[in-house]
């Protein structure tokens, strides 16, 4: 099972690309608020500026899916960011029905999952961002971010991400958070790798209150009533 | 009413992929009443067992569900009691529900169809209409679970705040319905209670001896009140609308009319005219603590085939309810007030009543889904219809109960 915090995203650029010849760098990003506090669980991507880069990506080997779980009637992780063209499983590890929906974004679905683990694959062939919810308990909010990159990463609750062995070129860096109070809740700028030391990133925007995933009741056998 | 159980059976045996579930609750209770014979007895007591001790099946219910793959959904719930007062095992609910999915907009649209209750009460959230904080309800919702269930159609409109980066989610339910036509009688007869006992679907309910049934203005009145009937062929209608905050609470306000024809009476059972507003709040104070509290105020007419009042009251009733969880414990008090004013000029038929109790619950989660609960009820009532079956006018009953509730 995937947590929220402890998400690592393992970027395999270092298999597409083993023609570079730089030694494996790591590239860190340390994402801080206008308090300079860092700001955990942010989605950060990067977009290579030059097409030819983009081209190559396409050739990326298939990954393992994505899972994003319905556990304690939440959604787990809260956000999930995936690249283009691969597939997220939903698996419902709680012991009731989900009915799991599309709110808005580029992929519209709606399906039941049953009971004890049920699952169920879609492939997401289109960036942009999904926000989920589940008909049953309206309470259950989770998002998924899909990107047209294999590098991506969120963000530790140190406000870090780290990206090893990409291509030393230049790159669109965007930040993404549901909450962001931005445009598209997305805050960008330009960077160049490789990096000598972690690039702290100051993002001035505010960020709406995370809705707790949280029922007022706390009794378990109601009826929906 | 049989006929809809059977179309809700041959629904959920259709080909359609379905899941079946059911869950159930059995609350076995020992109880000590100190007070007078149960008004579910045909006695003015205000509880439902009688005075004395008791053990008893308090409640087996029963919820058989089908939830198809699209948004229908059906449900039957059946309820028994063993309680020593009035024995017997039926269909308390059955219906079908429609609950659409939300459009971009944040609109959705839910709709039920079949035998139920009116959406009123805030207690009763739990397996077949039982109430996770009390083993007693308050005297709205006891008063609901006796004379309220009607055939109909509910249909919400409900805008989802989180489609709009907002907390508040509103929702406005228009119901039509019919078969609630003696509603009003209990609740003269023998005023509010602090009971946790559903009507059965086919049930009757007993009057007390009033001398008024023998030979007085309520001669031609039925030994008992038969509570799902419907008399006058026309629609009543219910209309409530609820403002939520997510991790708050919410609030909501009701207005329900069952628009009897009170010209109508058949073998023995008169038509009521029964309309009242109610409201409800739900909240999460500061240290856990959750608050519910409701209120209802209204009127309910009865009248004579020549249009005489008969019967015309006034009623209200509140409550407040305070609980907070420790873990495994559950703490819950209950304070409330009822009254009912007769504004009639029956001179032997005063169903003036004023009353306030006090319940304190404890629940303890003894596993997953057991739990034991022990309770204490205190009320005290003024009725002066009591003087004439020699019973005092003003009453003080209390209860202490224990129970055992197993929920799967």
């Amino acid at each position: 099972m995937i947590k929220h915090s402890k998400v690592k995203y393992r970027l395999i650029a270092g298999i597409v690309f083993p023609l570079l010849s730089s030694p494996v760098l790591s590239n860190n990003f340390m994402v801080i608020d206008s308090n300079n506090t860092p700001m955990a669980n942010m989605v950060v991507y990067l977009t290579p500026t030059n097409e030819e880069y983009k081209q190559q990506q396409l050739k990326m080997p298939v990954k393992k899916p994505v899972e994003v779980h319905q556990e304690n009637k939440q959604f787990s992780p809260y956000i999930t960011v995936m690249q283009k063209g691969y597939q997220l499983k939903f698996v419902n590890d709680d012991d009731i029905t989900h009915h799991i929906y599309s709110a808005s974004g580029p992929k519209r679905f709606s399906f039941k999952l049953r009971k004890d683990s049920s699952q169920k694959d879609l492939v997401f062939d289109q960036a942009g961002h999904i926000s989920m919810g589940c008909n049953i308990h309206d309470w259950m909010s989770g998002h998924v971010l899909v990107v047209d990159t294999p590098f991506f990463g969120v963000t530790n609750n140190l406000g870090m991400v780290e990206f090893n062995s990409i291509p030393e070129v230049q790159y669109r860096l965007d930040i993404w958070h549901p909450q962001l109070q931005t445009n598209n809740n997305t805050y960008s700028q330009t960077v160049t790798t490789p990096l000598l030391e972690t690039l702290t990133i100051q993002v001035n925007a505010s960020m709406d209150e995370i809705p707790t995933q949280q029922s007022l009741d706390d009794f378990e056998f109601l009826e929906g009533y | 009413m049989r006929k809809w159980i059977w179309i809700l059976l041959i629904c959920s045996n259709t080909t359609l992929a379905a899941e079946h579930s059911v869950s159930a609750i059995i609350d076995t209770r020992l109880s000590h009443t100190q007070g007078i014979d149960s008004y579910a007895n045909g006695g003015l007591g205000k509880f439902r067992f009688d005075e004395g001790n008791q053990l008893s099946l308090a409640q087996a219910g029963l919820t058989y569900k089908v939830d198809w793959e699209n948004p229908l959904s059906a449900q039957v719930t059946a309820n028994g009691y063993i309680d020593g007062t009035r024995d017997g095992i039926g269909l308390t609910e059955a219906f079908i529900k429609y609950r659409g999915l939300p459009l971009d907009n944040g609109l959705r649209l839910h709709a039920k169809l079949g035998l139920m209750y009116p959406s009123i009460s805030l207690e009763n959230i739990a397996t077949a209409w039982s109430s996770p904080y009390t083993l007693s309800y308050s005297a709205i919702n006891s008063w609901l679970g006796e004379e309220f269930r009607h055939l109909g159609a509910e249909l919400t409109l409900e805008r989802l705040g989180k489609f709009h980066s907002s907390k508040h989610d509103f929702s406005v339910s228009a119901a039509i319905f019919q078969n609630n036509d003696t509603v009003g009688a209990m609740l003269a007869w023998h005023g509010w209670t602090i009971s946790s006992r559903q009507t059965l679907s086919h049930e009757t309910l007993p009057l007390s001896n009033m001398p008024s049934l023998d030979g007085g203005s309520l001669d031609e009145q039925a030994r008992d009140s038969d509570p799902f009937i419907e008399l006058d062929n026309r629609f009543g209608y219910h209309v409530h609308a609820k403002w939520k905050i997510k991790g708050k609470g919410e609030f909501s306000f009701g207005y329900y009319d069952n628009n009897a024809d009170t010209t109508i009476v058949k073998n023995g059972q008169y038509t009521w005219l029964t309309q009242f507003y109610h409201a409800g709040m739900r909240f999460r104070l500061p240290y856990k603590i959750e608050l519910i509290s409701q209120f209802m105020n209204g009127d309910t007419l009865m009248q004579s085939p020549q249009a005489i009042d008969v019967v015309n009251n006034e009623y209200q009733s509140a409550f407040l309810l305070l609980s907070r969880r420790w873990d495994k414990h559950r703490l819950t008090m209950r304070v409330e007030h009822f009254d009912v004013t007769d504004n009639d000029l029956t001179p032997d038929d005063d169903n003036n009543e004023k009353g306030q109790a006090l319940t304190a619950s404890y629940q303890y989660r003894l596993l997953k889904n057991w739990f034991i609960q022990a309770e204490y009820n205190y009320l005290d009532s003024t009725r002066p219809a009591r003087i004439e079956q020699n019973l005092p006018s003003t009453l003080t009953e209390q209860q202490y109960q224990l129970a055992t509730r197993w929920y799967f």
